[in-house]
């Protein structure tokens, strides 16, 4: 636990093949905002003799975001670059809440999105929200590009499927149905145990039909329970082809938490963990479907806006 | 911001008591022009740090320095060895205590250690050219320690056959008494009462959270005299401490102890923190030393309230009146024992003597555990007693289906009543007052719907609740209660006020100031104060137990009384010239004038007078100065009640305060202005003592879980409910221009209301701060049945 | 590794030595002397050091001041006017006593500095969701919030 960081080597490319070469040959992480990287630096929590920084490099810090082609987001676009984006807010509101709800404000101007979807902390908000908008990530190496769902991409505690050399140079969320609505929201708690974290965050995304009388996509997701966020199929399902009301909610919650095991081994601490989990699912889902259903942005508009700038 | 005068004002006579004038240091700090610790450079000047074991309770089998020594750049590596073999606590309070608690003050730790006893604990310091250097040679000191099997929770180290921490002592037990006030016979209270009580409670290790974390710098110069330069509360207690228990070759004067602006205290400052390494690290290089931490370093190492595990039984007759009490503290000192014996007694002094009666007994026990040190916090153990006795006493009003108010208003002691501070009187008391106008402003009688009524339905559910408190304003009589003050006047009329007290943001230098003006005839923003350098200050025991205002206010009053009067009698000649015949007595000085009194059109400047004692060579006499001491001997509490309005979210147990009223008793708000600002600051700090702040060990390895600000949740500005502040003002003869000391008591009683509201709420007592939605949402679960009593801190804080 | 860096801080270039495991907030302290910025937690949660970046607020301490060169920073020591004279937000942090320590003061302005130029008249609670990262231990908050919305265009107008 230190007051400062060790000494390390720096390289500042300026262009992505460049920074994977230097990242493999040193076998080096890249650091964007640092806002997690420098304090486990401090803390040695993690000790690395060489760094390769994408901050010079051009492009990356493009994003754009639209009902019809979805987000797009480089690996250097900052949380707050979001904030003020309209489609960001009713359209990808799940990540849009996150980014707003980061603490401190400030964290928002400094780390990036995909910055923040690497780091693999467990406790970590965005990778939840970015999960139920079935966000993939465009991983870039030596062999070339792939595509990573987010939900492959954590594969331990701190551990993603890149391998050094490889980096993520954007991050996207496909566009969905005109009648739906996602959610972000979280709970902090106290720490009991070494394994436990400091907080519950749940994502939902819900697309009803035409008539906007029944559900027929669903996306629950529930994150800082384990060491990263997962999606609960079987709570999908509960929901699918129901029509949105209390209790359905309810039901898919407690379909969430029949696939969950206790974090520590203290009774109460579990039992108030479960019901907290229950209730936020049950409001994450309901203020999800709340949003598709008043379809407060008319999809037809977008479309519009659309033919024009095209 | 209101003020309930309870006497005829006489504030239109005052120039500057009273008002919300501006304190001297605020701008300094808008501007980031302001001095703390860490800001200082100086020729020379090396950086020292520490390192700290990681293991809960471990012996240094071998400790390798030799690759951190052969680092360019590094100065020293220091290890046990180089260490003095003296033992001290980080307390300095044992040189202000009186013998019997002195007594419990044991001198137990060394500067480092080949025994560890906490993550804490030092085994090795650096210093290097610069920090990064200083980092990299701790990186390379190699140590391997022989594990030892640790003690957490203090019930277990108390049984026979446990681990001993100190070797020295006995089932861990560090320090046990009766309260020495206990009287009458409790046994025969509770067989004649109508009703009794019991309830039980324990509190989490609230961390002080001074934003600046601890840093020290030590400088031997050329003479081998030392110079100190930290955040402290208490410079002139540090430097007595210093000499007399860590390098006792040292002498008190050899010591110049310099406390810079301090970027918050709370308490922790009341106490050796870096110092005697950064002296030991100066000692052994020859050169300017500053040691610095972080805020893990300080969350894992020195530093948060004492857990109390307590126990107050309470016996009434059926009409209210209480007729015994009881209580019994097990508190949890972590590895040394520092202020944890002292902050226990005094919340057994402010429990036990809130109420009149006649029959007491009040029994401790301070138990050592392998976990980090805790110390004394402001309130000093009164929070933590309240939160316990506020919720009993509501028990018994319930019992006997009496209001809360009513129940508190019949025990509480009245002025002229003997306190608790045997022998003294009660000699000011508004605490009624405060109850009264408290309520009023409220609306706690529409508020509070009685003990029998329907719960709200649905989710959310709201309740009432309401805490009262008394607290020092100083400890005439228990601690070294007396100060002085040194006030110079320049030739241009303005003055130098040498004041002891340290500014960790409380503002009083500019109450002192606004005495010192208001007193001497200096207008106050002519008054230019020293202070913060014990080679210039008179000896004080610093800034704790809400004793500046009172006690350094009177020495200041006493000081600027003289000078007032000096200005008086040298302003005689002055009118003479000018063909006005006056004696001193018929002069007025005031606001920079001196004028005959009723005619303030005659007035001449203070300045001129001023000047010809210095400048005039015909007839110059001696610079205008004086000094004024006072001693506190007397007993006048500052008081407090508070209302708390909460909703509880049923089905994930968060509790929201919705509005929060707390009304004191003040003798006379100097500047009403910072007044307020302590009362809320205060409060908030009280509120995340109550439902947030928790500090919690790992059970299996001791580790602190909560070690950062994001883990660690401190009330942000978005916990902040409605905030009301009512100064119940009815001056007190003893204190300067009435004043008694405030700064601390508004912590006290946040997590008794609450807790006394959230019961109203939902029917559910909680035995254990902080009442963090988990422990609401389980005790609600369980219908409040899920209630085991006896465990630690290491578990969570549950009883 | 060091390596000579130019810093543009309160309108000047400043030349100083630096590294890559520097951080800003140390390089603005030690090196350059601006000791007005606070370290408190050193790990991006209390807002204490609070720097401006090309006008948004960033946690100094944990900003590698190596990707702090080319940008725009400003400090606390930058808010007064030309002359010395303190600026309306720091005239209504003195007057309201909204500076009791001090030690998250120069956080505290530097973002309520960059709320008041981006949104110059907020609402309470707008002031209340931009300094929630600011953790202050001494006033309660509540003159801070009262300090900010003395120092918004609306109440500057209605004062003159």
């Amino acid at each position: 636990m230190g007051r400062v960081l060790l000494p390390f080597e720096f390289y500042e490319p300026e262009s992505v093949a460049e920074a994977i070469d230097l990242a493999r040959r040193h076998s080096a992480p890249f650091i964007m905002g640092g806002c997690t990287l420098v304090p486990s630096l401090r803390r040695r929590q993690r000790r690395e003799p060489c760094l390769v920084s994408l901050a010079r490099i051009p492009g990356l810090d493009d994003f754009s975001i639209h009902p019809r082609t979805g987000m797009r987001l480089g690996a250097k676009v900052v949380a707050s670059a979001l904030l003020p984006h309209i489609w960001a807010g009713k359209r990808f509101a799940a990540l849009h809440e996150a980014c707003e709800q980061l603490y401190p404000p400030h964290i928002g101007n400094m780390g990036s999105i995909v910055g923040n979807l690497c780091s693999g902390v467990p406790y970590f908000d965005l990778p939840t929200a970015a999960m139920a908008l079935d966000a993939e990530l465009h991983v870039t190496g030596q062999g070339g590009d792939r595509v990573v769902k987010l939900e492959d991409f954590y594969t331990a505690k701190f551990q993603t499927v890149l391998s050094r050399g490889e980096v993520v140079t954007q991050v996207f969320c496909p566009p969905h149905k005109a009648d739906s609505g996602s959610s972000f929201k979280k709970i902090y708690r106290s720490r009991r145990t070494i394994d436990d974290l400091h907080k519950l965050n749940a994502a939902a995304m819900v697309t009803l039909d035409e008539d906007r009388a029944r559900i027929i996509d669903a996306r629950v997701v529930l994150g800082s329970w384990s060491f990263r966020p997962h999606r609960y199929r079987a709570a999908e399902a509960v929901l699918v082809g129901e029509a949105p009301n209390f209790d359905l909610f309810e039901q898919a919650a407690d379909a969430v938490l029949a696939e969950l095991d206790p974090v520590t081994d203290l009774a109460w601490v579990e039992k108030t963990r479960f019901a907290q989990c229950r209730v936020l699912l049950r409001d994450t889902i309901a203020q999800a479907a709340s949003r598709a259903k008043s379809r407060h942005d008319p999809f037809e508009d977008a479309a519009e806006i659309l033919e024009d700038a095209s | 911001m209101k003020t309930v005068r309870l006497s005829p004002a006489d504030t239109d006579d005052l120039l500057y008591v009273g008002r919300d004038l501006q304190k001297p240091d605020v701008k300094k700090k808008v501007t980031g022009q302001a001095v703390y610790t860490e800001d200082i450079d100086m020729p020379g000047l090396a950086e020292g740090r520490l390192l700290h074991c990681p293991h809960p309770f471990a012996r240094v089998k071998r400790i390798d320095t030799s690759k951190a020594e052969a680092l360019p750049g590094v100065l020293a590596v220091l290890t046990a060895k180089d260490a003095p073999e003296a033992r001290f606590s980080r307390s300095t309070m044992a040189e202000a205590l009186p013998s019997f608690a002195f007594d419990g003050e044991r001198q137990d730790q060394r500067i480092l250690t080949d025994l560890c006893r906490y993550r804490g604990d030092c085994v090795a310091a650096v210093a290097a050219e610069d920090i990064y250097v200083a980092e990299q040679a701790l990186d390379l000191i190699e140590v391997e320690y022989e594990l030892l099997q640790p003690v957490f929770d203090p019930f277990e180290a108390m049984k026979p056959g446990a681990v001993a921490v100190h070797d020295d002592v006995k089932n861990n037990i560090a320090f046990e008494m009766d309260h020495p006030f206990n009287m009458g016979d409790t046994g025969k209270a509770f067989d004649e009462a109508d009703v009794v009580v019991e309830f039980s409670g324990v509190n989490s290790r609230q961390k002080h959270l001074h934003m600046e974390t601890d840093s020290a710098i030590a400088h031997f110069d050329e003479t081998g005299r030392l110079t100190v330069i930290s955040p402290s509360q208490g410079p002139h207690l540090g430097k007595k401490h210093l000499s007399e228990r860590v390098f006792p070759d040292l002498n008190d004067g050899d010591i110049r102890w310099i406390s810079p602006a301090i970027g918050g205290g709370f308490g922790a400052r009341l106490a050796l923190g870096l110092e005697p390494v950064a002296v030991l690290l100066a000692r052994h290089t020859g050169r300017p030393i500053r040691v610095t931490s972080t805020r893990e370093e300080d969350f894992n190492g020195y530093s948060s309230r004492t857990d109390q595990h307590q126990t107050v039984r309470l016996a009434a007759k059926s009409d209210g009146t209480v007729i015994g009490i009881e209580q019994h503290i097990v508190s949890d000192a972590g590895a040394y024992l520092s202020h944890s014996a002292t902050t226990s007694l005094v919340n057994m002094q402010k429990s036990l003597g809130l109420f009149r009666c006649e029959n007491v007994y009040g029994h401790v026990k301070v138990v050592y555990t392998n976990t980090p040190v805790t110390a004394g916090f402001r309130g000093y153990g009164n929070a933590e007693g309240a939160f316990v006795l506020q919720q009993a006493i509501d028990m018994l009003a319930e019992r006997l289906g009496m209001d809360p108010i009513e129940i508190r208003a019949k025990n509480i002691r009245k002025e002229g009543e003997q306190s608790f501070f045997i022998p003294c009187k009660l000699e000011h008391s508004r605490l009624q007052e405060c109850i009264d106008e408290g309520a009023k402003a409220f609306d706690w009688a529409n508020k509070f719907r009685g003990w029998d009524r329907q719960k709200d339905e649905g989710r959310f559910k709201r309740g009432v609740g309401m805490s009262i408190l008394n607290h020092a304003s100083g400890a005439g009589g228990f601690l070294l209660e007396h100060s002085s003050a040194i006030m110079k006047v320049q030739a241009d009329g303005s003055a130098n006020l040498v004041i002891s007290p340290c500014e960790m943001g409380q503002g009083i230098l500019g109450a002192l100031a606004q005495v010192a003006a208001e007193l001497s005839g200096v207008p106050y923003d002519k008054i230019r104060i020293v202070t913060g350098d014990t080679d210039v200050t008179l000896f004080d025991i610093g800034s704790h137990a809400s004793r500046s205002m009172f006690v350094v206010g009177n020495a200041v009053a006493d000081c600027a009384r003289k000078i007032n009067a000096i200005i008086r009698e040298r302003a005689v000649p002055h009118f003479e010239k000018r063909q006005i015949k006056v004696t001193p007595d018929q002069l007025v000085a005031k606001g920079g004038e001196i004028y005959p009194e009723g005619q303030p059109d005659k007035a001449i400047p203070i300045g001129e007078v001023a000047h010809d004692e210095i400048y005039n060579f015909s007839d110059a006499g001696a610079q205008i100065t004086a000094s004024g001491s006072y001693l506190s001997t007397s007993h006048h509490p500052n008081h407090q009640a508070a209302f708390a309005e909460v909703e509880v979210d049923t089905e994930t147990g968060h509790v929201s305060v919705l509005r929060y009223l707390a009304a004191h008793d003040i003798g006379r708000a100097i500047n009403p202005l910072l007044v307020e600002s302590q009362m809320q600051g205060a409060a908030v700090q009280g509120l995340g003592f109550a439902l947030k702040e928790d500090f919690v060990l790992d059970q299996k390895t001791g580790e602190v879980l909560n070690d950062t600000l994001l883990t660690y949740l401190a009330p942000t500005v978005m916990d902040v409910p409605e905030l009301e502040t009512l100064m119940i003002e009815d001056p007190f003869e003893k204190g300067p221009l009435g004043a008694k000391g405030v700064g601390e008591a508004g912590v006290v009683n946040p997590a008794a209301a609450v807790a006394n509201a959230i019961y109203d709420a939902i029917g559910v007592r909680l035995h254990s701060v902080p009442m963090t939605p988990e422990k609401v949402l389980a005790m609600l679960q369980s219908g409040g049945a899920e209630n085991p009593a006896g465990s630690s801190c290491v578990s969570g804080q549950r009883l | 590794m060091k390596m000579l860096a130019t810093f543009n801080v309160n309108g000047r270039d400043r030349d100083t030595v630096i590294a890559p495991h520097m951080t800003l907030a140390d390089v603005l302290r030690d090196q350059l002397r601006l000791t007005g910025t606070k370290r408190a937690c050193t790990g991006g949660n209390c807002g204490a050091c609070t720097v401006l970046m090309d006008g948004v607020p960033v946690c100094s301490c944990i900003q590698l001041a190596v990707n702090a060169r080319d940008r725009k920073i400003e400090t606390v020591e930058g808010l007064a006017k030309p002359g010395g004279d303190l600026s309306a937000l720091q005239e209504a942090f003195a007057r309201n006593n909204a500076a009791q320590c001090g030690f998250c003061t120069s956080g505290m302005l530097m973002t309520a500095e960059a709320l008041l130029r981006s949104n110059p008249r907020p609402t309470r609670e707008e002031v209340k969701v931009a300094i929630s990262g600011n953790i202050c231990r001494c006033t309660g908050y509540v003159k801070i919030v009262d300090a900010i919305m003395e120092a918004t265009a609306a109440a500057q107008e209605a004062a003159e």
